[in-house]
């Protein structure tokens, strides 16, 4: 209901915005991008069997429907993005989902869900799901952006952990992380073409994120490191520029509220991202000290890199949390594209402690007879040790 | 999260422009039998002349029989600042801005700028035969290279002065470059580029041109890389407008996430 509510409001919000015929007859080639509202779509099947590789062998099967929409919709000042999909789902990618709320109960962005969950029951044959992936109204004011609504904060710089991103949820289910949006206001100055100065304010921020840079919020169906995790209200303030064509670099401090048994802290963090010919190493840093006192500052450090070696592109990050319930994590992923149809890349996620393990390979062709295929072949060690593998085969078409 | 040089001039703006740089006037070609490398680089470069341009584009990728076509809005101010945003189904919404040497690209579906460095820059630019690294490329061959015409050949039945570029120095992406220029309406016809060891990496042809008032301008390039078999990108433009207003904030991170 919260979503339909911002809908709502976003809609009569950019339908009021002034100026678009305006500004777009003073500036003939920008015409085109001024009062424009698009849709596009995506259908995708997936099909799957997955397995125990430990103590024998137990085969299930599954598939996923899924319809995704995203209406883009711009004024000369205001801008709208929404998107969700609906999603119907069977046997073990029902299972997936339903574990992957039960590990992050925060990454439930449904409207609607059908059966609703119930962490206490088990998972159902099949479910159906109204989920919201983004929603957010923005206004631009000269150099200033004003930006509501369900989004992703998108700070920092790592791919699959991210200490310096105090909003950020990850979500590890698919393979490859991807960001979670969240509910948050954000203000900006674009204070040069290539500098930003950015203020958050996120009411119902995932709160290990800022210790433990997300690493220990979900591992999505692995099971590698599940944990519940409690929110707070988060504000924070970020400075991003680059210096000497070689350097990208951001700081950024905030103030996050108590949330359960953690006390409200301090936040700091820093991130750079250096551009040289073969390799681009990047880092990021936080700290967390909380304001009473009670708990010694928490600290993450991040380093990571991206190379390029012929064709395939190399990415590696280590994540190091002493005070997070995964104090060390490892994600790498290697990319080749066969050619312009075709690519195979490899992810890799590992909690070195836990021995928590996934691992995976994709071999991917995309936009044949209108249609992107995917194949991808996983196999995950739980912190139990116990293995499992599965096997899913996808196709999805955009319009 | 997210891959055309003097050619490429602003990203494919730049591109089309450069690789076959569009001439004011055919007429001076009269005399130009009797120019120099310098004095036709000094042609080329007058007609390469405008403040902004405007196009709408289409990429389309050919890999043996297989095509795949991508849609674009481009904007670009001089050789040092493009705004390019595709528009076809699978890639609606990506952006990618040039600020002089470095690239940004934005990807809506992860809300994710990414900036274009090192090891990335040879990768190819949106699965075609240009990298963003040849996006990267200065577009004063003037400066950069040593020219000398070696030459007049015909390309398509229209005769074309031959000119060989070496770098002078070693920040630029190809070492040695070879140019045919129409030597009436003095717009690069071909171009291929060499590594230092001599290898052929790409070759650019221009394959159609439209005209704007007294002003020739390609609207069709071909680029191929050399080191793959029967692989090349076709780039045509329509709705070009040259000139025209474009708001400076186009070419920003603002603009980019918008």
């Amino acid at each position: 209901m919260r979503g339909a509510a911002i809908l709502f409001v976003a809609l009569a919000a950019l339908a009021a915005t002034p100026g678009a015929e305006a500004q777009a007859a003073e500036d003939s080639s920008d015409a085109n991008l001024a009062g424009e509202a698009k849709i596009s779509g995506q259908v995708q099947q997936t099909a799957s069997v997955a397995t125990a590789l430990s103590g024998g062998t137990s085969f299930t099967g599954g598939a996923a429907t899924s319809l995704s929409l995203a209406l883009d919709a711009r004024g000369a000042t205001a801008s709208l993005r929404a998107s969700l999909h609906f999603s119907v789902l069977y046997g073990n990618e029902a299972a997936a989902l339903w574990a992957t709320l039960a590990a992050s109960p925060s990454a439930g962005s449904s409207l609607l869900m059908a059966p609703a969950f119930d962490a206490a029951a088990a998972a159902p044959e099949c479910l159906a799901l109204l989920a919201l992936d983004e929603l957010a109204l923005t206004w631009d004011i000269g150099p200033f952006a004003f930006e509501a609504g369900k989004t992703i904060a998108n700070w920092g710089v790592g791919k699959a952990f991210s200490p310096a991103d105090f909003f950020v949820e990850f979500d590890y289910s698919s393979g490859t992380p991807s960001r979670r949006s969240g509910l948050l206001a954000r203000a900006t100055w674009f204070a040069g073409a290539t500098s930003r100065v950015d203020l958050v304010y996120a009411p119902y921020a995932a709160s290990a994120n800022a210790l433990a840079g997300g690493a220990g919020s979900s591992a999505g169906s692995s099971g590698a490191v599940p944990s519940a995790t409690p929110t707070s209200a988060i504000v924070a303030a970020r400075a991003y520029a680059t210096a000497f064509d070689t350097l990208a670099f951001a700081l950024a401090a905030g103030f996050r509220g108590a949330a359960g048994s953690s006390p409200a802290s301090l936040l700091g963090a820093l991130e750079a991202t250096f551009d040289l010919p073969f390799v681009s190493p990047y880092g990021e840093a936080s700290i967390a000290a909380a304001l009473d006192g009670s708990k010694a500052i928490a600290y993450s450090l991040l380093g990571g890199g991206q190379a390029r070696i012929g064709d395939a592109s190399l990415l590696a990050e280590y994540l190091y949390s002493p005070q997070a319930a995964a104090a060390h994590s490892v994600f790498a992923q290697a990319g080749l594209p066969i050619d312009e149809w075709i690519s195979i890349s490899a992810p890799l996620l590992y909690y070195p402690e836990s021995g928590a393990l996934t691992v995976a390979a994709t071999l991917a062709a995309s936009d044949i007879a209108g249609l992107s295929f995917a194949v991808t072949a996983s196999a995950s060690r739980s912190s139990a040790q116990t293995w499992s593998g599965k096997l899913a085969l996808s196709a999805r078409t955009s319009f | 999260m997210k891959s055309l040089s003097h050619t490429i001039v602003s990203l494919f703006a730049t591109f089309l422009f450069c690789a076959s740089a569009a001439a004011t006037a055919g007429a001076q070609a009269m005399g130009a039998k009797t120019l120099g490398a310098s004095e036709i680089l000094t042609r080329v470069d007058a007609n390469q002349l405008y403040s902004t341009i405007y196009y709408e584009g289409k990429m389309e990728i050919v890999s043996g029989a297989r095509t795949k076509v991508k849609t674009m809005r481009a904007w670009a101010a001089g050789s040092k600042k493009a705004f390019i945003e595709f528009t076809n189904p699978e890639d609606r919404g990506v952006r990618m801005l040039k600020l002089d040497k470095n690239l940004w690209m934005y990807f809506p579906s992860e809300r994710d700028t990414v900036k274009i460095s090192g090891a990335l820059l040879r990768q190819g630019m949106m699965g075609s035969d240009f990298s963003y690294e040849d996006a990267m490329e200065p577009d004063d061959l003037k400066a950069l290279y040593d020219a000398e015409v070696v030459g007049n050949e015909a390309i398509d039945g229209r005769e074309c002065f031959v000119l060989s570029l070496v770098a002078k120095g070693r920040d630029v992406a190809y070492a040695k470059r070879k140019i045919w220029i129409d030597a009436e309406r003095f717009i690069v016809a071909r171009s291929e580029l060499y590594a230092r060891s001599g290898m052929l990496l790409k070759v650019s042809r221009t394959l159609d041109y439209a005209k704007l008032g007294s002003r020739y301008f390609p609207s069709v390039v071909e680029f191929s890389d050399a080191l793959k078999k029967e692989s090349r990108t076709v780039m045509s433009m329509t709705s070009l407008k040259l000139d025209a207003p474009v708001d400076e904030a186009r070419f920003s991170l603002q603009a980019l996430t918008k």
